[in-house]
């Protein structure tokens, strides 16, 4: 366990930005915040990468002594009148909360003839990531219809927002698993209200990072008796191959014409990595590249794929993993699967922003794979080469897709490294 | 149709004035809550470190300029928050409190500690004044405390107002005079959240305009200050501003603390403003600067401008979309100053209402005059740029397909000063000169 600490510089943003996230993937959705003026800017950050109408309730200290339900009325009327939502999501603030509004009765009584879902967006309840799966959870508990007991098809719960390129790899991976002959779709990404009521017809949940989904996949399975399983985040070759045959054993569906397949894949990607390289392979810079010190900072998933994939299958090495969550005695067998991948790699587990800044600044890395935070906090005199792979990512744009799941992201992933570093340095 | 349906700048200022219009409140990323306004004051002072007593997502929500993709100062520092949870809330927080702040206090040996509350500390009532008061004396000395729960409606400009006071506070504990020979010396106070490199040349710029009458710079209230810097800062003569939105709270303490007067004319941008900003600087100095109408440099911008006039006609509208506040009044003055007849769209009035004092000094006292088009719909700002002749559209985008569009980004771009002005007639005869592509990948149609 490390030292005792009593407060952090957090890497945790609130609930707000988290359910904000999933609104966002929901075509035609408002957002409403009950809270003052400060707490709409999570909601105002979710809107910076997808398009989001945003309001709040304007609460201030009269509405926190008597109680600021006519004003959540108010603003739903607005917004439904105003921008003819399709779905209302309210999410209250740390201010509401304690009040405890009677946010729920109100909207009974509105009696519009759209959802207005409400979920707990304030930070001693849920902080960015957890508000993204109680959100999730909570909108199919409000909108799922009944299962259809026939449909074959397997939910792929992604992590929505954890980095740029989640999308394309969602849309990956349907087209992975229609190859085996598998029908797959992505939940919340890009959806209407109406594809949300579909959700609980499917044949199988997959989540494929552990830190989103569990919730709604538990749920599903209660109330619908959905089965679910748990990947990796497919990275890499043995990673993706993992996620291909844990759908198709939860399917009951392996065969030797998948085992074929797979192995056929697996080829391809290898074949297409040596022809990209070129005939004479000696003049790259690949024995250049690992002598370089290299740090990945990211959530476990993330961390453990891009690990595995550099050391097991690039040939590579990585000095530090530092894994975005707290020590805890329940992360203890998560440090030891990554000391099994890489038994030389320094992994540290830490949600301290300042411990992860103060760690960057105090090593000279050469290669980072992370955030713009980790990016800012090396930023300065020493030439380093920077790979995001975490949120936030606003110094780059993309117009082409750039996910790195699956075999094609893999070898975008394996493009954007090798030209990053060897731009980078003078080998 | 569009253009019957303006009104004229004064009237509407004075309708927001006599609270005759119902103004909702929008979303505006630089007006969030007290909390955020004092947060962004403190995070200025390289030798303060803060403590937020309260749930830790305020706190890491405010590191949201890298989601911009911005290289803010701020964002790259360390501040700290006690992290309450549930439990916290229920039983309340003030032991966590004093465990944190020694904590920080001893990890942090060189730095005074700010402490901020956030709602939750406020709504469930944490004493935590009466906790620093319980500190040794030694300790207590070394905290600035200030109560800054969003909920209390208390707004940004509330929060910044309340820190700079507080912090003139400190200055004049210092036990400086206020009896002081006049040395000709200026502190200045930048715009907020700007790139490095253009707010060095502002910087730079500023300086040398005050070079030319005589003044020099004491102290400049950017990144990396601190207290040292704000004990010299009283050392000055006259505080002028480039964001008067931002500073007024410290102008006012300052003089009221320790007489130091402040010039609150509209920020330097374009010739006529900047001119007037360095006269009226002079005049609270009893400076006569009438001389420098001779410099050459001076003479030949009033050359340059007359060419820019003859070529823009004169009674040109220019049609102006731009964030609601002192910069938009800065660029309604420009378009006057260039001989074009202003017309502003897209305005947030309940911005107006937040920076109310610098529309009622430049609008009723001060005589700046526009239409406005209320609208900020596209469609329906195209309407009205359509029905208007060959407009000059001020826009940071390319909304309006075969127009005149100068789109300068004031935030990438110096714009203050001689030098702001030169560059800025310079971008607007180029855009001028340039035929219009309809091909251009940033036309929005």
């Amino acid at each position: 366990m490390t030292e005792e600490k009593n407060c952090l510089d957090s890497i945790r943003k609130c609930g707000i930005l988290g359910v904000s996230r999933i609104a966002a993937q929901i075509k035609d959705a408002s957002v409403i915040v009950h809270g003052p003026k400060g707490c709409v800017l999570p909601a105002f950050e979710a809107s910076l990468t997808n398009p989001l109408s945003i309001s709040y309730t304007e609460m201030c200290r009269e509405t926190t002594v008597f109680g600021g339900e006519d004003d959540i009325a108010y603003k739903i009327r607005k917004e439904y009148f105003t921008n003819n939502p399709r779905i209302i999501v309210l999410i209250s603030s740390c201010a509401s909360e304690i009040i405890g509004d009677d946010i729920k009765g109100i909207i009974h009584s509105l009696d519009l003839d759209i959802p207005i879902i409400t979920v707990e967006g304030g930070s001693f309840i849920n902080d960015h990531i957890s508000g993204c799966n109680t959100a999730m959870e909570r909108l199919v508990h409000e909108l799922g219809a009944p299962r259809d007991e026939n449909s074959e098809i397997v939910n792929i719960i992604p992590p929505v927002e954890k980095y740029s390129g989640w999308k394309d790899d969602g849309a990956y991976l349907v087209k992975l698993l229609g190859k085996f002959g598998i029908s797959a779709r992505v939940l919340f990404c890009g959806v209407d209200v109406d594809d949300i009521r579909k959700y609980p017809s499917a044949a199988l949940n997959v989540i494929i990072d552990r830190e989103y989904g569990s919730k709604l996949a538990e749920y599903m399975n209660e109330e619908y008796g959905i089965p679910y399983i748990s990947c990796g985040y497919p990275i890499g070759l043995e990673a993706t191959d993992m996620f291909i045959s844990s759908v198709l054993r939860a399917l009951g569906r392996e065969s030797r014409e998948t085992d074929e397949m797979r192995n056929m894949l697996l080829d391809e990607v290898r074949q297409s990595f040596r022809n990209g390289l070129g005939r004479v392979t000696t003049f790259r810079y690949l024995e250049e590249i690992c002598d370089k010190k290299k740090i990945i900072v990211g959530n476990y998933d993330t961390s453990e794929a891009f690990l595995r994939f550099l050391v097991k299958e690039f040939d590579d090495n990585v000095e530090t993993v530092i894994v975005k969550a707290p020590k805890t005695d329940d992360n203890i067998d998560l440090e030891d699967r990554l000391k099994e991948i890489s038994s030389g790699t320094n992994v540290i587990f830490t949600d301290d922003r300042a411990e992860i800044i103060d760690h960057i600044r105090n090593n000279d890395y050469d290669v980072i794979l992370g955030s713009d935070n980790e990016y800012l906090a090396a930023h300065g005199e020493k030439t380093f080469a920077y790979i995001n792979v975490e949120y936030p990512w606003a110094r780059k744009i993309d117009f082409m897709p750039d996910g790195f799941a699956g075999y094609e992201g893999l070898l975008r992933f394996i493009e954007a490294y090798y030209n990053k570093i060897a731009d980078k340095f003078d080998f | 149709m569009g253009l019957k349906k303006t009104v004229k700048l004064s009237a509407l200022v004075s309708a927001v004035e006599k609270n005759l219009i119902d103004i909702g409140e929008c979303i505006d990323m630089h007006q969030f809550c007290a909390f955020w306004g004092a947060y962004d004051v403190f995070s200025y002072f390289d030798d303060l470190v803060l403590l937020v007593h309260g749930t830790a997502g305020c706190t890491a929500n405010r590191h949201f300029l890298t989601s911009m993709g911005q290289m803010d100062n701020c964002d790259k520092k360390i501040h700290h928050t006690t992290d309450m949870k549930e439990n916290d809330i229920i039983f309340g927080g003030e032991q966590k409190f004093m465990d944190s702040l020694e904590e920080v206090m001893k990890k942090n040996p060189d730095k005074n500690v700010v402490v901020l509350t956030n709602c939750c500390t406020d709504i469930i009532g944490d004493d935590v004044e009466g906790c620093i008061e319980s500190l040794p004396d030694e300790d207590r000395k070394r905290v600035i405390f200030m109560n800054t729960g969003g909920y209390s409606g208390k707004t940004y400009r509330d929060g910044t107002e309340n820190a700079f006071r507080l912090l003139a506070e400190k200055l004049y504990s210092f036990g400086r005079s206020k009896d002081r020979e006049q040395k000709g010396s200026v502190n200045l106070f930048t715009r907020r959240w700007l790139w490095d490199p253009t707010k060095k040349k502002e910087i730079d710029e500023i300086k040398r305009d005050l070079g030319l009458i005589g003044l020099k710079m004491n102290e400049v209230f950017d990144h990396g200050f601190n207290m040292e810097s704000l004990e010299k800062m009283s050392e000055a003569d006259v505080n002028v501003s480039l964001c008067p939105f931002y500073s007024r709270g410290f102008f006012d303490q300052l003089r009221t603390l320790g007489g130091i007067d402040y010039v609150d004319s509209s920020a330097p941008i374009g010739l006529e403003a900047t001119m007037r900003w360095l006269e009226d600087i002079a005049r609270k100095l009893s400076m006569d600067i009438s001389y420098i109408y001779e410099n050459e440099e001076i003479s030949e911008l009033f050359r340059m401008r007359y060419e820019l006039r003859k070529k823009i006609g004169s009674g040109r509208k220019c049609v102006i979309w731009n964030q609601t506040g002192d910069r938009l009044l800065s660029l309604v003055k420009l378009a006057s100053e260039l001989g074009m007849e202003p017309v502003i769209v897209g305005i947030e009035l309940s911005t107006m209402r937040e920076k109310f004092h610098i529309f009622k000094k430049e609008v009723c006292e001060g005589g700046v005059e526009a239409a406005v088009y209320p609208s900020k719909y596209i469609d329906e700002i195209r309407e009205l740029v359509n029905e208007l002749d060959d407009p000059v559209i001020f826009c940071n985008d390319n909304f309006f397909s075969g127009k005149k569009v100068f789109k300068y980004r004031f935030a990438h771009n110096p714009v203050y000063g001689l030098n702001g002005a030169r560059s800025i007639f310079t971008a607007l005869n180029e855009t001028l000169d340039t035929p219009m592509n309809n091909y251009s990948i940033f036309l929005e149609k």
